[in-house]
């Protein structure tokens, strides 16, 4: 096949398209300026994407879910490949930036300008607007939500319906696969169009694997044309920047690509996340979690360090989570309407780092201190004892060292006798922070309060590598609010560019 | 990711395994699974790491009765019953490492079975699904002047 080259140029690159990547594309497109989107992923339509997860997964998620921490336990790290990025196929949950993080940012990282109380609230107000902000109807609830409503109910929890950008949302329960009904404002279907429609222009499947400079300065990117099919190289392309380079490639990624650009500083270190873990519960009724918002209700309790969420799994998932192979397995296969499932994202104190390897590929050391894994724990039992306040008549905690199911709510206690040993979770995280956070000191952060990096002129990192730490609640609004206050100013100091 | 023949048949064997005995509702039919398909998409869209895992999956699982019982036999030549009840053991081992690597086979069996829309009826996943409303007309999605051709 012969080699493909592609070459443009535009006022602003941006490589990524999800959270941070698509805002910046909304303001600066809507502020007149010309844009070139990079993805590595494809663009998929809301006929292209399967309902089953085996091709679903293969389309639109990076490696298959097989990304993952290294050392001996190691962590998927779950990210979206796609046009759209990880909001493509994320619940679509929307939590302002906690007043106390805020507070945090601005005395110790220095970033008062760009958590400016003021601002923020005017931004989160236009995102919600735009982006069809509202919390779940109790009509798109599902059975999985109702159930954790009753437990909450029932133990005198704080529970509320998720706040989610999907106000058209029909519970079709199918978020993590992208919704068929583009109901859920993800990029792909809001800001992506948007920018286009004033005039971005989108290439999908084009990794990018270096910054090119000049005099000091950012001005283009180069990278790989990816095939569709076979996601091999296909050819090159260069596309060169006249005000500016935005990296929002993920914490992962943008780091990676960083590090190969030569930028110095703590370029991947500070990494941090919300791992979690979820536990099955089954009900005598059915709960059918193939119909509501996949995630729908949740538990706040940040004070604890973690959060409790309902999570609705596509049956492939679901059935891999129920314990057991042969005949009892079968068994609990032929009734899959009976199952709920709830997880906890634990707000860890731990720090890792993601470092290139020699191959290119990013490599991530991470670890869960012992405080982290108590707080795993806490959460964990909470949820067994929520099962079975809504009635479950077997819970499955899905921890090793344990019965693999509880029958009786006494028996989560010995969930409790012994600290939890990291080989005895399976954790997951997909909420990845800090990997070139912003700040105003140089030997601690990569980029300003302003997003644009301190040793190179006109290369902005905007997405959450630049949060500086983790939240302790979703974090894509957060990261939308903080990249628009960046553009919103990068657009105003940029020479204003003649109206086409 | 290519796999040998006999690691295709051990593949099958296993993730067979899973769901062996009779009796069950759910239970797939012969032929009515392509276990083998499911390992080819998933290889082939995972980090080399995982597609070394795959691997080292099926070796565990087709070995299991020597790993676990010491005894000088493949899990294919096993009586279907005891098949799962190995593969339960292995998905419960106090190595952390041979639970995940039964868990991933496991993961992998579970997407064979479920990309099979009888399997999926007979799941009752979807069993007393409320009407919705149809989808509405799909929104013109961007052109995208990208790299064709």
């Amino acid at each position: 096949m012969a080699q493909l080259t592609l070459e443009d140029a535009a006022d602003f690159v941006i490589v990524g398209t999800g959270a941070g990547g698509a805002t910046a594309a909304r303001v600066l497109a809507e502020a007149g300026y010309s844009l070139v989107l990079l993805e590595e992923g494809p663009l998929l339509t809301r006929e292209e994407r399967p309902a089953e997860l085996l091709d679903a997964m293969a389309l639109a998620v990076r490696d298959f879910g097989s990304q993952t921490t290294s050392g001996p336990t190691p962590m998927p790290l779950l990210q979206g490949r796609l046009v759209g990025g990880s909001t493509a196929i994320n619940s679509g949950i929307i939590w302002r930036l906690p007043e106390d993080v805020r507070e945090e940012w601005t005395r110790d990282h220095g970033l008062g300008w760009l958590v400016e109380r003021e601002a923020l609230t005017r931004i989160f107000e236009q995102l919600e607007l735009e982006l069809e902000v509202a919390p779940t109807s109790d009509e798109v609830l599902g059975n999985n939500g109702h159930k954790m409503r009753q437990a909450c109910e029932a133990l005198g929890l704080p529970g509320k319906p998720i706040t989610r950008n999907a106000r058209r949302c029909q519970g079709r329960a199918r978020c993590l696969q992208g919704c068929p009904l583009e109901a859920r404002q993800s990029m792909d279907v809001s800001y992506i169009p948007r920018a286009v429609a004033h005039g971005a222009r989108l290439h999908p499947l084009c990794r990018a694997t270096r910054v090119l400079r000049a005099r000091g300065r950012a001005v283009g990117v180069e990278g790989e044309v990816l095939d569709p099919r076979t996601r091999r190289r296909r050819g090159r392309f260069q596309v060169m920047a006249r005000r500016g380079v935005i990296v929002a490639a993920g914490a992962i990624h943008t780091p990676v690509l960083l590090a190969s650009s030569g930028v110095g500083g703590p370029v991947g270190d500070y990494f941090q996340a919300h791992p979690g873990c979820a536990v099955v519960g089954r009900f005598a009724e059915p709960i059918t979690m193939g119909f509501g918002a996949t995630q729908g209700y949740e538990v706040p309790q940040r004070e604890r360090g973690f959060k409790l969420e309902s999570l609705s799994l596509p049956p492939e998932m679901l059935a891999a989570r129920l314990p057991g192979a042969g005949h009892a397995w079968q068994q609990r296969l032929a009734e899959l309407d009976h199952y709920a499932q709830w997880a906890t994202q634990v707000r860890m104190q731990a720090h890792g780092r993601v470092r290139r390897s020699w191959l290119g590929s990013p490599v991530v050391q991470y670890e869960p201190l012992a405080a982290d894994l108590a707080k795993v724990q806490t959460a964990v039992a909470l949820l067994c004892r929520m099962m079975f306040a809504a009635g479950a008549t077997e819970v499955f905690p899905g921890l090793g060292g344990l019965p693999e199911a509880l029958t009786t709510v006494e028996q989560v206690r010995l969930l409790e006798q012994a600290p939890l040993k990291r080989q005895d979770v399976h954790l997951l995280a997909s909420h990845l922070f800090g990997t070139a956070r912003a700040g105003a000191n140089h030997r601690t952060s990569v980029v300003d309060a302003r997003l644009e990096c301190h040793d190179v002129p006109g290369l902005y990192v905007m997405d959450a590598s630049a949060l500086p730490t983790n939240l302790g609640v979703n974090p894509q609004h957060t990261i939308m609010a903080t990249v628009w206050r960046a553009a919103e100013a990068l657009a105003e100091r940029s020479a204003r560019p003649p109206v086409a | 990711m290519r796999w040998m023949k006999f690691e295709a048949r051990w593949a099958s064997a296993a993730m067979e395994g899973f769901v062996s005995g009779r009796g069950a509702a759910f239970a797939p039919h012969p032929g009515e699974v392509d276990f083998v398909h499911a390992l080819l998409v998933m290889g082939a869209a995972s980090a080399p790491l995982a597609r070394l895992g795959l691997r080292l999956a099926v070796w565990l699982a087709a070995l299991s009765p020597l790993l676990l019982d010491g005894r000088l036999r493949l899990l294919s030549s096993v009586a279907p019953e005891q098949r799962g009840a190995l593969l339960a053991r292995l998905l419960v081992h106090r190595s952390f490492l041979l639970r995940e690597l039964a868990l991933y086979l496991k993961l992998a069996t579970s997407l064979a079975l479920f990309s099979v829309a009888t399997l999926r009826e007979r799941s009752h996943y979807l069993r007393a699904l409320p009407a919705s409303p149809p989808a509405p007309a799909a929104r013109a999605l961007p052109l995208v002047p990208s790299v064709e051709g």
